[in-house]
């Protein structure tokens, strides 16, 4: 049991998406309020039209809901929202479905529309001058002939808050001491 | 199973010799079910022979050992483990069982042949440690009983020996050494030769004052040339008859007691009554006169030992209300079976007595017959069965059916949790298409009423619907019946929890220096093991507080005219469907007064509602959150640490805690579950485009109230139903951000749906926006993303692929509490 809460502890650390950078890896690239976004391919799983989404109360107003993928019953997030860009749902808009600690999420963004072969080389570091995003949420910038591809870093964008970290981070403790004063 | 494990069969054959024979028919299977066993002779050099053999086998093959075989290594060590700390606390709480240190001593005896097969050499050191320590006690040339010191030891012992194993499991399979062991098995050492000076030397007599029958040192003259080696040699199988008082009171206690001395003079090979007859009729609480045959019938015990006819007769005359003992030499112990004290049931056949201990569920014999009561069992189980079973798996009994431990372990195959785990996932998918098959299938239905009249395409179609709708209904059973036998799997003795907590109790008890008795009852009640899992937090909080808080201390119990001794009791029942687990305690019980004072003190309620609110309402109040903190309620009341952490890990399994307290007198807690949380019927609703899923074992009706029922209440709505009024809450209050209360609850002119849930005695009115129907659900928790969300429980699939939520009742009490606080105003 002990082992479990460690294991999912660990995965805690903030060192996330950090396949693009390192030689060269696939990234899925989407489209977000008109510019591009880019996350490593080994994180999404597939990209589905958009499905009836079931509404639920008491979550970030990032949360669209739950929905139904062949039986299993994933959380959807608004990555527009979520990225603080202004909401709209348009002809093409699209659910991608990734994988984070071991759970599947669905994300709505605007359009998917590439993917592409990176070279590390060509990633320079995250700028404020440059996107409409916070920084928090990148990794770096694609810098293409003809525009800029977002690095998104998944496991900030996935965190919907420290509070909830911390909240993990109790549980982790106490499971640990708990845990202590059996084997004592 | 592993082979490398069962190559300690020596020892197991030497264990099935005293435990059980095999169900399936040993040919000496008693003819009659209230005989004694005739058990086959054991041998008694059979034992150390046997140990001799494991030990050989360490050196000779260490081959390499499966991770399967590893596990199962792990998995039997750490039961035998716990049966040995159980055997001992129930040694120490004066519960000899006549097989008890043998027990004791086989479980260690195994342990070290299995420690010793998978490369633990340090455990199996221990453990053979340990082994000859049990070893001498079972030769009654150590005393356990009572023997504070060694009990300690014991239970150090069996600390490390957890340690070893865990931390083998950690390494991968791999022993760690400590370097504790080495002191341990000195200790063990001196704690083994102390005593075993050897009958006639010094150590005799002072083992005698320990004990107070004098029974610990075997004065058999015989005893002395190779007492060290086998004692077992020098013994002789003795046949006690004993004649209680025509006058006697309790008959069936002084059995009771027999039995439970004979186990300290020696090996008691077989009772008649069974040892499980009598624990029955000490437990029933009818006093139907069951046991007044004994008045008349002699009692027999079949025993071995090294002790003269005559100290056994002296031994025997030491319990009360005995009128006579005859000491017989039974050479071939019990080729002779004696004179049944029933014959009501003597003409039951040889197969149908073995058959009824493999099912444990034997017809009941006529109620007036005594023994006939454990035909249930063979009576060669029964006879030298524990006085307490602890059997994990036994066949839920009712009281009459008592479990052969033998039977059950011959019909159990241990199945790793996560194939059971799939096995209900895959079931709750089957339930999903399920639904949705019925779904299509009356689709089809009423697109045929439609469109009748539409030619031969109809004509067609209407026999294909017909067979569907068939086939639907036949998989819809065949479901159910999947699902309730998968359910029935994952549906384990509460034991598992129960045996871990007489040693809380004892250290707890020890810790606070209080002398504490504690009760256990229902450990074979089943319960869904996921559920177990997450009681076992909560039932050890309630346990602890029982002990700290409710418990007084010595003095005051004696001044209020109580034994010294504190009485905890837990207890688990199934009842209506629910599983129970109630804590109780003989102690001082809460003082309203001072609930009353703290939450007026804190602001929770006025003083004029205090003295309005009924005894149950002020004793909820004890799970409000922060209620219980220390520094208040320890000095106040005495009660209440971190209830509301049980209140709350409760209602999150979807159960309810009460309490019910008289001051002076005790208090109880019981936790009340549903039997298992994977499948629940729920009643569907729909709100706001969402369709929601109201577990029915809390919905007590759905109404649509007149409107004129809808009123407000010190600017709360409510609906007045029948007598009550009900805090109403309209669902969709969930969706907003506005605290719930603040919803204008729907008072149009159109009746408004309305479900009336229930916990407890609490009760809430839901607005909703239509009934959909009742359904089975299969309940998918929210991930970790998302985590908690108050007031629901999860989601399930509907048959139409669409995503329901499933509320949680008590989560939305709380809800509705915290937000809209009806309780205070």
């Amino acid at each position: 049991m002990a082992g479990f809460e460690t294991a999912a502890a660990g995965t805690g650390v903030r060192k996330g998406t950090g396949k693009v950078g390192g030689g060269l890896s696939q990234i899925v690239v989407f489209k977000l309020a008109d510019e591009s976004y880019g996350v490593s391919i080994h994180l999404v799983r597939e990209i589905n039209a958009l499905q009836p989404i079931t509404s639920v109360p008491h979550t970030p107003d990032f949360i669209e809901g739950v929905t139904n993928l062949r039986g299993k019953v994933i959380p959807v997030l608004d990555l527009r929202k979520r990225l603080g860009l202004p909401a709209e749902n348009g002809r093409d808009t699209r659910i991608m479905v990734v994988e984070h600690r071991q759970e599947t999420i669905g994300m709505i963004v605007d359009a998917v529309s590439e993917v592409l072969t990176v070279d590390p080389a060509a990633v320079e570091p995250p700028s404020p001058y440059v996107v409409s995003v916070d920084t928090e949420y990148i990794t770096g910038i694609l810098k293409l002939e003809d525009r800029l591809v977002i690095l998104l870093d998944l496991t900030r964008v996935l965190n919907p808050g420290e509070e909830e970290s911390l909240q993990q981070f109790a549980q982790d403790q106490t499971t640990g001491v708990e845990n202590a004063q059996e084997g004592a | 199973m592993g082979t490398p494990i069962d190559r300690d069969l020596p020892s197991s054959s030497s264990a099935s010799s005293t435990s059980s024979p095999s169900a399936s028919s040993s040919p000496s299977t008693p003819s009659t079910p209230s005989s004694p066993s005739p058990l086959r002779p054991p041998s008694p050099s059979g034992a150390s022979a046997a140990s001799s053999d494991a030990q050989g086998s360490t050196t000779s093959d260490q081959l390499e050992i499966t991770p399967e075989e590893f596990q199962l290594f792990v998995e039997e060590g750490e039961e035998q483990l716990q049966d040995i700390e159980d055997l001992l606390l129930s040694l120490e709480a004066g519960q000899s069982s006549p097989d008890g240190i043998n027990r004791l001593f086989r479980a260690a005896h195994t342990l070290k042949g299995n420690s010793a097969t998978v490369g633990f050499h340090q455990m199996a050191s221990l453990t053979h440690a340990l082994e000859s320590l049990f070893d001498q006690a079972r030769k009654g040339q150590l005393l356990l009983q009572g023997n504070k010191e060694v009990m300690d030891l014991l239970l150090r012992t069996l600390d490390t020996l957890r340690g070893l194993l865990d931390t083998g499991v950690q390494q991968g399979g791999r022993e760690v050494p400590d370097p504790s062991v080495a002191q341990l098995e000195l200790e063990l050492k001196a704690a083994t030769t102390a005593q075993t000076l050897g009958p006639g030397t010094a150590s005799g007599t002072g083992a005698a004052e320990t004990d107070p029958a004098g029974m610990a040192a075997p004065s058999g003259p015989a005893q002395t040339p190779d007492s060290t080696d086998d004692s077992n040699a020098a013994r002789a199988d003795w046949k006690l008859q004993v004649q209680l008082r025509p006058d006697c009171g309790l008959p069936a206690v002084r059995i009771y007691q027999l039995f439970t001395r004979a186990v300290e003079w020696g090996q008691v090979l077989a009772t008649d009554p069974t040892a499980d007859t009598v624990e029955q009729l000490i437990a029933s609480d009818d006093n139907d006169d069951r046991d007044a045959v004994w008045r008349q019938q002699p009692v027999h015990v079949w025993l071995r030992t090294s002790l003269p006819p005559a100290r056994l007769q002296q031994a025997v005359q030491e319990i009360p209300e005995i009128a006579s003992v005859q000491v017989e030499p039974s050479a071939a112990p019990i080729a002779t079976p004696p004179t049944s004290a029933t014959s009501a049931t003597s003409a039951t056949s040889a197969t149908q007595a073995t058959q009824a201990g493999q099912a444990g569920s034997a017809p009941p014999a006529a109620p007036d017959a005594l023994p006939a009561a454990t035909s249930g069992t063979t009576p060669s189980a029964a006879g030298v069965s524990d006085i307490a079973p602890s059997q994990p798996r036994a066949p839920s009994s009712s009281g009459s059916g008592s479990r052969s431990a033998a039977a059950v372990e011959a019909s159990t195959i241990r199945v790793n949790v996560q194939w059971l785990d799939l096995l209900m996932n895959l079931v709750g998918e089957l339930v999903i298409d399920r639904n949705r098959l019925l779904l299509l299938s009356s689709q089809q239905g009423h697109k045929h009423e439609e469109g009748n009249g539409q030619g031969h395409w109809n004509h067609a179609n209407a026999t294909g619907d017909d067979e569907i709708s068939q086939l639907a209904a036949h998989l819809s059973r065949l479901t159910g019946d999947l699902q309730d036998a998968v359910m029935q799997l994952r549906m384990v003795p509460i034991d598992s929890l129960f045996r871990k907590l007489p040693r809380v109790v004892r250290e707890t008890a020890r810790l606070l220096g209080k002398k504490i008795r504690l009760e256990i009852t229902g450990n074979d009640t089943q319960l869904d093991r996921s559920l177990i899992e997450e009681l076992h937090d909560p039932v050890l909080h309630l346990l602890r507080n029982a002990v700290d808080h409710g418990i007084e201390d010595e003095a005051t119990r004696l001044a209020a005219g109580k034994p010294a001794e504190g009485l905890v009791h837990v207890g688990a029942y199934h009842r209506e469907g629910h599983f129970y687990l109630e804590v109780s305690d003989d102690g001082g019980g809460i003082s309203r007064e001072k609930i009353r004072q703290v939450a007026i003190a804190r602001g929770d309620l006025s003083p004029e509602a205090a003295q309005q609110w009924s005894d149950a309402d002020l004793l909820r109040l004890l799970f409000r959150p922060g209620f219980s903190t220390r520094t208040k309620v320890t000095e106040v009341s005495g009660r209440g640490v971190g209830l509301d952490v049980v209140g709350r890990a409760v209602e999150h399994l979807g159960g309810t805690v009460d309490v019910h307290s008289e001051e002076g007198k005790g208090t109880t807690f019981r936790i009340r579950l549903p039997l298992t949380l994977a499948i629940v019927r729920a009643l569907l609703v729909s709100v706001g485009g969402v369709v929601c899923a109201i577990p029915l074992n809390s919905v007590m009706e759905a109404v649509e109230p007149e409107v004129s029922a809808l009123q407000m209440v010190n600017g709360r709505p409510v609906l007045r139903h029948r007598d009550d009024i009900l805090p109403l809450f309209a669902l969709h209050g969930l969706w907003e951000t506005t605290p719930p209360a603040e919803h204008q609850v729907r008072s149009s002119l159109y009746q408004v749906p309305t479900v009336i849930v229930q916990i407890g005695d609490e009760q809430l009115a839901l607005q909703v926006d239509a009934l959909l129907g009742e359904e089975e659900v299969v309940v998918k928790p929210f991930g970790k993303f998302l985590g908690q969300i108050p007031g629901l429980a999860g989601t399930t699939l509907l048959g139409d692929g669409r995503v329901a939520l499933i509320l949680d009742v008590p989560g939305l009490f709380a809800e509705v509490r915290t937000n809209a606080s009806y309780l205070t105003v």
